[in-house]
Parts: C-alpha cells; structure tokens; sequence
C-alpha cells in the first residue's frame, strides 16, 4: 500500500464531501444552530411553566369536615375553595377522578370521618398526568403534614411536656455532591448517548456517499480503471469517513455541551459544570477508536450497496444496534465494569460517563481503550476484505457469500 | 498491444465469456461488436485489471493482469459508461487526481492537463463542477481522463453513446489521432456506422463467443452481406 495514493484518494474525498452543501447542512451546520435552539427553549419553558404553576391559585374541593386549622392552611398555599361540601357525597373516587379530569379542580381533598376524634384522616386527591395537579398535591401534602406535626407539638406542650418530643427522630437529608458534580451527573447521563448517536450519523451520511453513492454516480469504476490498489482506495475512503465523524461529533459536541450548560443555568438548580483539560483530552482519545469501528463499519456495509438509497436500507439495522449501544450509558446506576469494557460502543459511553463524574479509573479506561481499538482493527479488516471482493465492488450482488468465501475460491480485485 | 486469451468469465451457472481471444496492435483501432449481454462490457472489464476471468489471461502493453495489474492499468486509458466523473470536482480536478494517482509528477501533469483543455476545447468549462456540465461536455472531460497519461492503449467502451453528432464527430476525431500517434485502441459501440467508418479490424460477438474477427471487408464479405450491419445480423441470426 503506498501512502501518498491514500493521501490524494483522501484529499480528494475531502474536497468533495466538504462541497456537499446538504450533507455538511445536516451534519455540522444544523446540529450546532438546532441544539442550542432546542434546549434554549426548552430551559426556557421548563422556567417559565415552573413559575408558572408556583403562581398560580390552587382549586382545591373539600368534601367532609375538615378542621380550621387544616382549611386555614390550606387558604394559605394560595389556593381557592371552589366547592366545599359538609358530608363526603357517594362515589367520592369517581367523582373526584372526574372534578380533576374536566379541570374544574386540582385536588380534592376528602375528610368522611368528622373533626371530632383524636386524628383526622384527609385523602388528597390529585392526576399524576397533569402537572399542574400534580404540583398542587404536593403542595397542599406538605402544607396540611406540617399542621399535624404542629398539632401534636400544640399536645405535647399542653400535656407538660416539650414540644420536641412531637418529632422523636429528626431526620435531615444532605448530598454530599457539590454542585459541580450534580451537573456532571446529568451531563454524563445524557452527554455520552447523544455523542454517539451524533457520530454515528456523521458516519453514517458520509460513508453512505462515499461508497453506494459513488457505485451508482458509477465514479467508482472510474478509480477502479486507475493504477489504484482496493485496499489504498478502502483507506483514503475510511480515513475521509473518520475525518467526518470526528469533526461533525466535535462540532455537535460542542453545540450540545453549551446547550446544557445553558439549559442546566436555566433551569436555576444552582447546578454549574466544567471540565478541565485532561478529561476534555481523555474525551477526545474514548471517542476517536468509536469513531474508528463506526466508519469501518459504515464503510464495509455501505459498499455492499448498489445505490444510495440501498445503503441508507443496509445501514439502518447498524445504526439502530449502535442507538441500543449507546443506550446503556443513559441506564441508571450504569458504570464501567471490566465485563462492560468489553462490550463494543456501550463501553466507551459508559467511560466517558464515568470521565465526566471524575469516577473513572486508568485500569478500566485502559481495558475499554484496548478492547475498542481492536474491535476498530477488526472493523478495518472486514472493511478491508469487503473492497477486495470485486462481485462487491462493481455490482453489489450476493455480496456475503462472496465475502466470507474461503480466500482460495474469493475473486478479489486487484 | 492488448491481447485476449482465452478470457472466460463465469457467474456461478451463468458464462458471461467463453474462452475469447483477439488482440489489438499498436496504431491499430478494433471494434468489439455485440447485442446487449453480448458479453462485451465483462471482456473489457477483464482487459481492463478490473474483473478477474476464471480462465485465461489477459494482457496490455506486456503487462498481465493477473502479474502486474497496476502496471497494466498505467499502460490503459478506460472510458465506459459505467465511469463516470465526480459531480462535486471541475475537469481540471478531475485530470490533476487521476494524473497525480497515475503518478505524473507536478509540472508535467500541469502542462497535460493545460494541453487537455485546449486540444479538448474546455476552456469554458474546466473550472465549472461537473455535475453543472452538459452530457457532451462531461464526455470530452471523461476522454480527456482517459488520454491524460498518455497510455500507449485505449479501451473505449460505447463512448459515443447518448452523445450529439458533433460531440460524437469530436470523439472519433481524437480516436483517429491516437491511432495515428500508434495508440492500439478497443471500441466497443451499438452504432455501427461508427464501427464501420473507424475500425481497422471488427471482433463480433455474441453470447459470450466470438463469432468471427477480421478487418471490416473480409467480415461484410464472408457472411455475404453488403454492409457490416448486415453481416452483423446476418451471423447473429444464423446463431440465434
């Protein structure tokens, strides 16, 4: 293989993929304008709708007896009494279902079993499906608990004995994660998934081109006639593919990072992320051999088309195999293991989830970086094998028969 | 110059050429004549380093096929249908990489592809991608690819196909001056006016064989016709 052919074949490629107005559109130019659209909007509306709700009054039905203090503190959570009954009305549960349904209420409360007793039961009914619902639930919840703790304080102090002895265990909850590390968390579950679903479509639109789509725009043959070796001309095709998918994922990167740092300031959770250069360099060095086995990939089976359209139908299953790869990142709770490091993509996403929380450790790391390189090699060799056979490359019929043919029988090109 | 022995080419049950052999001369143009799945396009294929036989060998300019193919393919200017130019890159980008794959070095590649433009009359197109190109213009720009490193034989599969009259006049024009520059050239073509108007000697074939070989007035003659496209007819239908 002469390297100087690779490199003309590469430029080439370059220069004419970098011409393709359409596809740098939806590779590179798109996602950087669409990203940080979307989530702007959606930092947004999530503000403006929580103030929103936390605004807005309450409608609240109270059936049954309820006491002063309870309704008081009801009133209190700016709420509005629309319907207040004295008795609890038959088919409570369906007529509230119903109240809450139609919007005619946020909530019922219901209280059948009069003030008189010791402990007054109180049923807060809400719609899980509607926020607004939802919301005021939980606020009339925590409202209407803290009356009964100040209640039963209000019993303790009156039977001579401290007010404290109303709540024997005081339970608080702290998160020793700092703020930085909170947003790190949420980075590192949505950030890893979207990288390569990103890189992969990189690849995928470019390989597609520039191997079913130069078959059927018949250019292949063309450098087939040229004292060209198949495995320089597989190499200048994967490398341009890399090339693309690196930039378009870095591109995309960068557009999708700013994003949700914008939508993680938006959403006022006092959350703030930053990633120094080691971890943005560790980054770099999970996603290239990612990057590697998809254009290896892309490229072996994009050529075993015949036309465009054939390629994007060969490539679908593979692009949804690599969603399901990437999909085990975004899973609760995931991380690196060395059984994990071995599983191809998923591995790199779960490193670079566990890179962005500052948990990753160099032996693992190392184990995902080896095992991905290798499976990239093997990606090259199949890609290698494939522009070799030439039933493949010049028709694109019974193309894995001929293939994975024992070498003895395989035509191959020259 | 270029020779064809014994090139068999099979697809499982199915022989697309069946033990052909012929050879081209040097300043020599001969004319590769058959219906549709003929078998023409695959013995060209063979020629031409990109498709191996399954039997015999096939050779250009001293250089096998199966020894030496890169070498073949330097001694080889290929022109089908099936090559096309790339849609996003100008004429002129288009000589420079196959001249620069063909490994001509930088100053001689300049000035071909200069001496291309003018001889091919793109000046008014070199620079314009070619995908914006007319049918006619993107031929003289695909010949003038196939000619640029100057290779002492040329295949030329239907190159005047789905081209106007004075593209197709151009084209044989060129072919006639390589001959006379003692290129051996392969024409393959539908029309055989072309054939019989350009050809020194016909090689008809049909299913995969050749039925006959010879120069034109020995071919017309021997089946006992008056023009080659009777003749043409005429062994078709004796064999049909």
């Amino acid at each position: 293989m002469r390297p100087l052919i690779v490199w003309h074949i590469f430029r080439k490629d370059l220069l004419e993929t970098l011409r393709d107005r359409r596809a740098l559109l939806t590779s590179i130019v798109l996602p950087l304008v669409i990203y940080p659209l979307l989530f702007t909007l959606m930092a947004a509306m999530t503000k403006s709708r929580r103030e929103e709700i936390a605004a807005k009054p309450a409608r609240v039905a109270v059936w049954g007896p309820l006491p002063e203090r309870a309704l008081s503190a009801v009133r209190a959570e700016n709420s509005t009494l629309v319907e207040a009954l004295p008795a609890v009305p038959a088919g409570a549960l369906e007529r509230a279902r119903k109240a809450v349904e139609d919007r005619v209420v946020h909530v019922v409360l219901v209280a059948p079993g009069g003030t008189a007793g010791p402990s007054v039961a109180v049923t807060v009914y809400a719609d899980s499906t509607q926020l607004e619902s939802e919301a005021m639930q939980e606020r009339l919840v925590k409202a209407l608990r803290k009356v009964g703790v100040e209640l039963l304080e209000e019993r303790m102090v009156s039977l001579g004995q401290p007010a404290s002895s109303a709540r024997p265990l005081v339970v608080e909850d702290v998160d020793l994660a700092d703020s930085a590390r909170r947003s790190a968390s949420i980075v590192g579950t949505l950030l890893p998934y979207m990288v390569l679903i990103l890189l992969a479509t990189a690849a995928f639109y470019s390989a597609i081109d520039l191997t079913a789509g130069e078959k059927e725009r018949g250019t292949l043959q063309t450098l087939l006639t040229a004292p060209v070796h198949p495995l320089e001309v597989v190499s200048g095709k994967y490398l341009t593919v890399v090339t693309m998918t690196l930039v378009a994922a870095l591109a995309n990167i960068g557009s999708v990072g700013l994003a949700i740092g914008r939508l993680l300031r938006g959403a006022g959770a006092e959350l703030s992320f930053q990633i120094g250069p080691k971890v943005v360099i560790a980054l770099f060095l999970t996603l290239l051999p990612a990057a590697l086995l998809l254009a290896a990939l892309f490229v072996a089976v994009g050529v075993m088309a015949r036309t465009y359209r054939e390629g994007q139908t060969y490539l679908m299953p593979l692009l949804f195999l690599v969603i399901l790869a990437a999909f085990g990142s975004a899973l609760p709770g995931a991380e690196v293991t060395p059984a994990l490091a071995l599983v191809p993509l998923t591995n790199v996403t779960l490193l670079m989830r566990d890179l962005l929380a500052g948990r990753a450790t160099l032996a693992l790391g190392a184990m995902v970086l080896l095992s991905s390189f290798v499976y990239a090699a093997l990606g090259m060799l199949l890609a290698a094998r494939v522009f070799q056979t030439e039933q493949v490359l010049l028709s694109g019929e019974k193309p894995w028969r001929e293939i994975f043919a024992r070498t003895s029988r395989r035509r191959t090109v020259r | 110059m270029i020779q064809a022995r014994g090139l068999t080419k099979r697809y499982g049950e199915v022989e697309a050429a069946r033990s052909v052999s012929f050879r081209v001369a040097p300043g020599e143009v001969v004319g590769l004549l058959g219906p549709n799945g003929a078998g023409k396009t695959t013995i060209l294929r063979m020629l031409a380093g990109i498709l191996t036989p399954t039997e015999g060998e096939a050779e250009v300019a001293g250089h096998s096929a199966s020894d030496d193919p890169l070498a073949l393919k330097r001694s080889l200017g290929f022109l089908s249908g099936d090559t096309a130019l790339y849609q996003r890159l100008t004429p002129r980008e288009v000589l420079r990489y196959f001249g620069r794959l063909n490994g001509m070095d930088r100053a001689a590649l300049d000035r071909r592809v200069e001496e291309l433009v003018r001889s091919f009359r793109m000046e008014d197109f070199a620079d314009r991608q070619c995908g914006k190109l007319s049918a006619g213009q993107k031929q003289r720009a695909n010949v003038a690819r196939a000619f640029l490193h100057d290779p002492p034989a040329l295949i030329l599969d239907e190159p005047t196909t789905a081209l106007d009259v004075v593209t197709g006049k151009f084209l044989l024009d060129a072919i006639r001056r390589e001959r006379g520059r003692g290129k051996a050239v392969l024409f393959s073509t539908h029309v055989l006016g072309d054939a019989e108007a350009l050809c020194d000697r016909v090689v008809l074939l049909h299913r995969g064989q050749v039925l006959d070989e010879g120069p034109v007035p020995e071919v017309i003659a021997r089946s006992g016709a008056h023009t080659l496209t009777d003749a043409f007819l005429a062994r078709i239908g004796a064999t049909a």
